[in-house]
């Protein structure tokens, strides 16, 4: 088999052992799951209704078919709290996640390189100490922390943001783009050191190699060494970096989202848990991680175009 | 290190004298200190960390409270140190729980290799495509918050990680002769897998723990945060941080000291593991 067949392949397999896993993890709720949703004082017609809806009455293999039939229609279920599809909510939430996801990617992608390079060109020398401290300070950061900070600044310095009032995109693009700002850069920040760290080991690995002595040795100037070869082979080792960091700015922005009370996927998934709303649950924990096998998937797809070594090992 | 690869091999013994100097005294002196802390909470906190003073709600750090008190006339400096029991309590169980199944399913997937390993890494697989937390909070939602809880919830996210590590340990290590002088002796699998192969990882696993464990406090403070980890009374870090969000314009200070006790144990063990990976490999 290809490199390419062997990936798809290994893509739908996959997805489809998250879906197993998803369902699977919701399977083993201690007790009654429609007892614990309704609370111990429920009429015994509403726990029997519910149980209805929530498929309880029939047998686990069943229910898993039909809920993965729903799930290839796009069928998520329905929320019990909010009674509306789940995929509804998810998708009027993901309007606010995504920009905000994406945003923060951008940043960490024009902080992180730069910075990576910068501390890897002044290793261990004077110029280099403030941002190797920044980065190590960054790495440790709890990123929620760094966000109730952020709060605490733009209001105060700011004036003009006020926490927690997200503009809906149809009023005014601008100024929600704006009250996404703070929050992304809550996610953003930690991760632009974590990009940065790697960046500086590519650095000072590829340094050491043969074909950057040869570049010195046909007397090319320094910076022509560094941002013509020795960044694009650096390139290279980042891509795989940009998909493991994707997947951690979705889950930090779970957090982020609930400090800066923004109407996202985190914040969806942290009421669906106080409210015990297991379909709507089971409905985010499948689409987020659906998400990053894809995108694990995509990068793996770039991998293989940008270095076509990989595609003949 | 700019001097190049050659002079440092010929001075390597000052360079690891250099190397330990730094990045391990610094960890070392961290993590010590609040482990210290820990101990002196067991029998001294300047005030009771639970005990309320509706009088002295909200009252600025200075000479009678370090850092001040909470919404409900807390001494924040007590809890504080409180707050160093819950952290340690969470992460020790956590990790070591999660290195224990870690290290025996990675140790099995490596050395037998075949449909056992190729099972092994595809779950692996799977269960990191749930974002950080998010594997942690599924957990928790289907057993319900509480300090327990987490800590089970902690250890399962944990796992993977050092199934990993100690998979490819395993896969490197098995090919050496030494191992196949100990097959040829007539040696168990069992005894070959963890008295010969394993104490070649441990300068590994010690890095990976040390990470894990600034992991671990960081979801521990973010699922307590979220108000799904520590339930009052136990003091936590993270669910002070929750508690304080609501005065934070009132009373910042509230917010201040939790977070920087946080960042400050974290960066402990970062310089941690950072330093022992130095020791181990002085290449970086």
């Amino acid at each position: 088999m290809g490199y390419l067949p062997g990936k798809i392949l290994s893509f739908f397999f996959t997805m489809w052992l998250v879906s197993l896993i998803t369902f699977a993890v919701f399977q083993i709720i201690p007790g009654n799951p429609a007892l614990i949703i309704l609370g111990a004082e429920a009429e015994p017609e509403q726990v029997v209704a519910l149980e209805r809806e929530l498929g309880l009455d029939q047998p686990l293999s069943k229910r898993y078919l039909s809920w993965l039939k729903g799930l290839c229609r796009g069928d998520l279920g329905n929320s019990l709290r909010f009674s509306q599809p789940v995929k509804n909510l998810l998708v009027s939430s993901l309007k606010v996640t995504l920009p905000m996801a994406g945003m923060a990617l951008v940043i960490v992608i024009f902080l992180g390189i730069p910075l990576g390079i910068y501390t890897g060109r002044y290793n261990q020398q004077k110029r280099g100490f403030i941002p190797a401290t920044l980065v190590r300070l960054g790495i440790a950061m709890p990123s929620f922390w760094l966000g109730i900070l952020l709060m605490l600044a733009f209001a105060r310095l700011i004036k003009c943001f006020t926490p927690g009032a997200f503009v809906p995109w149809e009023e005014n693009w601008a100024k929600a783009l704006f009250s996404l700002f703070p929050p992304a850069l809550a996610v953003a920040l930690p991760r632009v050191a974590i990009l940065a760290r790697y960046v500086r080991t590519a650095f000072l690995e590829e340094k050491e190699a043969d074909y950057i002595r040869t570049a010195y040795a046909k007397g090319l100037k320094n910076k022509t060494v560094l941002y013509k070869h020795l960044l694009k082979n650096i390139l290279i080792s980042i891509t795989t970096i940009i998909g493991l960091i994707l997947t951690d700015v979705l889950g930090g922005s779970i957090i982020i989202e609930n400090v800066f009370a923004i109407p996202g996927v985190g914040r969806l998934l942290v009421s669906a848990i106080s409210y015990r709303d297991f379909p709507l649950l089971q409905g985010i924990a499948l689409y987020l991680a659906g998400v990053v096998v894809f995108i694990n998937f995509i990068v793996d797809f770039l991998y293989c175009i940008i270095d076509p070594r990989i595609r003949i090992s | 290190m700019s001097n190049g690869y050659q002079s440092m091999s010929l001075k390597i013994g000052e360079t690891m004298k250099k190397k330990v100097s730094t990045n391990l005294i610094l960890g070392c002196f961290i993590v010590v200190f609040f482990f210290f802390v820990m101990f002196v909470s067991f029998v001294y906190t300047p005030y009771d960390a639970n005990q309320m003073r509706s009088e002295d709600r909200f009252h600025p750090p200075g000479k009678r409270y370090l850092f001040g008190t909470d919404n409900f006339g807390r001494d924040i400096f007590s809890r504080i140190m409180k707050g160093t029991e819950t952290a340690f309590l969470v992460g020790t169980i956590s990790i070591s729980m999660g290195m224990l199944i870690g290290v025996f399913l990675g140790a099995l997937s490596g050395y037998y290799g075949g449909w056992f390993d190729r099972i092994i890494m595809k779950i692996n697989e799977t269960l990191q495509a749930f974002p950080g937390i998010l594997l942690a909070l599924m957990i928790v939602a289907v057993f319900g918050p509480g300090t327990i809880n987490t800590i089970v919830a902690l250890s399962i996210t944990a796992v993977p990680g050092f199934i990993r590590i100690t998979r490819s340990g395993f896969l490197q290590f098995r090919e050496y002769n030494f191992v196949e002088a100990a097959r040829a002796l007539g040696f168990g699998s069992s005894r070959i897998m963890f008295k010969h192969i394993l104490p070649n990882l441990f300068p590994t696993l010690v890095v990976a723990v040390s990470n894990g464990f600034a992991g671990t406090l960081l979801a521990e403070a973010g699922l307590s945060y979220l108000g799904l980890g520590v339930q009052p009374p136990d003091p936590s870090w993270g669910r002070m941080l929750h508690e304080a969000q609501s005065y934070l314009f009132s009373a910042p200070w509230y917010s201040l000291a939790p977070g920087f006790a946080l960042l400050l144990l974290i960066l402990g063990f970062n310089f941690l593991s950072d330093g022992i990976r130095d020791l181990i490999d002085p290449k970086y």
